[in-house]
């Protein structure tokens, strides 16, 4: 709150008096002004690093049983930590692709999740590289 | 206690942008074009290894390109914009002061680190690991040093991308390893100066009196001789200088034959500059309007027009802008038949630049109410669904003005209908 100094100060009971001075609304304060909140946003939840987060389009059902399918758009982040059983993009011989991390005996590998239809399971090599690891994933519906 | 200072930046930029979406772009020569496609202006290491120069004209270079398999790409500011960004933003975690010098390189503070070396190792890592583009830093007292310093860092993989000179020992032994010629600020001529002088590396003027370096080059090369000697004389400075004139330039695609088509380029040029205007709060009071054939063709008719106006009153409005445009462009097309010339540049200049706040208001001011709602709809417009969703009519449908980019990579990061695939 700020205040303001008068010239000539003001003395009650021997004691100069602060001034203290804000803005006063003459009419009836709105029964909402204080419970005003910014607009709910979705995708700053999803997006927890902006400066390392990529947007992606996924083609295909590999992820289905993740919830990710075929036309959506996936935040990828590149900070996130390669944990296994994390969905996550690889680039395996020049291509990128969307898998699960997974571990057996020692070994990792990127596995489909999608118990429908089987694609096959691919080991990590030294060439191979881990790009990012999905963030969370966005769907939309048609409306017409 | 000297201030260390950093320069960080990435060798091939442009390249290591490309490659993060394409991963087929590893360990393959990839080269860069400049603005309409014209010559290579970023090189991967492998296109440098091929013998391609830098600013090497393209049609030139098909023959290498087919041979070895040279993937190229036409230049693609959105994404190195975006890219770029976001690697100041790791910056910024590491020091509290950034100065954006270039798209690719940055000043930082790193005064008050214990570890230098450790900061900056950490830095690189960080700016590897979540934007995945490689940077080398070098770090001195002056900005000078630090150049050469990035410069040594960048050329010898010993160092592994980070160089601290802050030892004066250490710069009087890698000095001698950065050519006179390679120094920040030190151009060709001072450069075939300073070698008939002697002088051939970055050690040589440490040792040379300032008096004489003013007699050699100029103020400026002075000045190079105390940053090199550790005195700082370039501040450290992370405040934009206002802005006092800006140019909106392009080289068209292909020749502009008519009064229409140029002046459709010069309403795109126009409308653009009336919207960085308005992004910085910024009104001009003075419009140069020019074009020009192509000065390098002597074997065809050359002609060059331009005309400057005023506009009073200042404004940064689009309609006002174009407005003015036509005017001066109409005054400097060349009158009376004859000639067709194929113009190759047009663009425009706003000179006179204030702040709106401070803008003289004029004594019959035509009442525009509705130019600001008007002008902050149609940013919000172009904003929300992409550049150039509204245009004004003058600026055409066709666009042949505009550039030539037949290489161009997707908009990954800044586009819903751009954004890489994976299956």
């Amino acid at each position: 709150m700020p205040f303001f100094p008068v010239e000539t100060p003001v003395i009650a009971n021997g004691m100069p008096v602060r001034l203290v001075a804000n803005a006063v609304s003459a009419g009836f304060p709105s029964p909402a002004g204080d419970d005003l909140e910014d607009e709910i946003d979705p995708i700053s939840w999803v997006v927890r690093h902006p400066s390392s987060t990529f947007w992606w389009r996924v083609e295909g059902d590999c992820l289905w049983d993740a919830g990710i399918r075929d036309g959506d758009i996936i935040a990828v982040d590149r900070a996130g930590k390669r944990r296994v059983g994390r969905a996550v993009l690889a680039v395996v011989e020049g291509a990128v692709t969307a898998k699960m991390l997974r571990k057996r005996d020692g070994r990792y590998f990127l596995a489909p999740a999608n118990s429908k239809e089987s694609f096959p399971d691919i080991e990590l090599t030294e060439d191979s590289e881990i790009w990012g690891v999905i963030a969370g994933v966005v769907r939309r519906y048609d409306l017409e | 206690m000297k201030r260390p200072i950093a320069i960080s930046d990435s060798a091939n930029f442009y390249v290591s942008a490309e490659r993060i979406f394409d991963p087929t772009l590893k360990n393959v020569p990839v080269i860069v074009l400049s603005n309409n496609d014209g010559c290579a202006v970023a090189r991967s290491d492998e296109a440098k290894a091929l013998g391609i120069k830098m600013g090497e004209p393209l049609h030139l270079l098909q023959d290498k390109i087919k041979a070895h398999g040279v993937r190229v790409f036409s230049s693609n500011y959105t994404l190195y914009g975006d890219i770029s960004r976001r690697v100041v933003e790791v910056y910024e975690d590491f020091t509290p002061n950034v100065e954006i010098y270039s798209i690719d390189e940055c000043f930082l503070d790193f005064g008050g680190f214990k570890d230098r070396d450790k900061h900056a190792r950490a830095m690189r890592r960080e700016v590897l690991r979540r934007i995945g583009v490689p940077v080398r830093i070098g770090i001195a007292p002056t900005k000078t040093l630090a150049k050469c310093a990035n410069d040594i860092a960048k050329k010898n993989p010993i160092f592994g991308g980070v160089l601290d000179v802050m030892d004066d020992a250490l710069a009087t032994w890698l000095l001698p390893m950065v050519p006179v010629g390679d120094i920040w600020g030190i151009g060709c001529k001072t450069d075939a100066k300073l070698q008939k002088l002697g002088i051939y590396t970055a050690a040589d003027p440490r040792d040379m009196p300032t008096k004489q370096a003013r007699a050699v080059g100029s103020v400026v090369l002075e000045r190079t001789v105390l940053e090199l000697q550790g005195e700082a004389c370039i501040a450290f400075d992370d405040i934009e200088p206002q802005r006092k004139g800006m140019a909106v330039t392009r080289s068209a695609g292909t020749p502009m034959m008519d009064f229409d088509t140029v002046f459709q380029a010069v309403t795109a040029h126009a409308t653009r500059a009336a919207e960085k205007l308005r992004q910085h709060g910024l009104v001009a009071g003075t419009l140069t309007v020019f074009f020009h054939t192509n000065r390098h063709r002597l074997d065809r008719p050359q002609y060059s027009g331009s005309r400057s106006t005023r506009i009073t009153p200042m404004s940064s409005d689009t309609f006002d802008l174009v407005e003015a445009a036509r005017r001066c462009a109409q005054a400097a097309w060349l009158k009376g038949e004859g000639q067709v010339f194929g113009f190759t540049k047009a663009g425009i200049m706003l000179a006179d630049l204030i702040r709106f706040e401070d803008r003289p208001l004029t004594l019959f001011d035509v009442e525009k109410p509705k130019s600001a709602a008007l002008m902050s709809a149609l940013d919000q417009v172009n904003n929300r669904f992409g550049k150039k969703t509204l245009v004004l009519a003058s600026e055409g449908m066709k666009r042949p003005w505009q550039l030539r980019s037949d290489h161009r990579s997707p908009r990954y990061t800044t586009r819903l209908t751009d954004l890489p695939v994976v299956r």
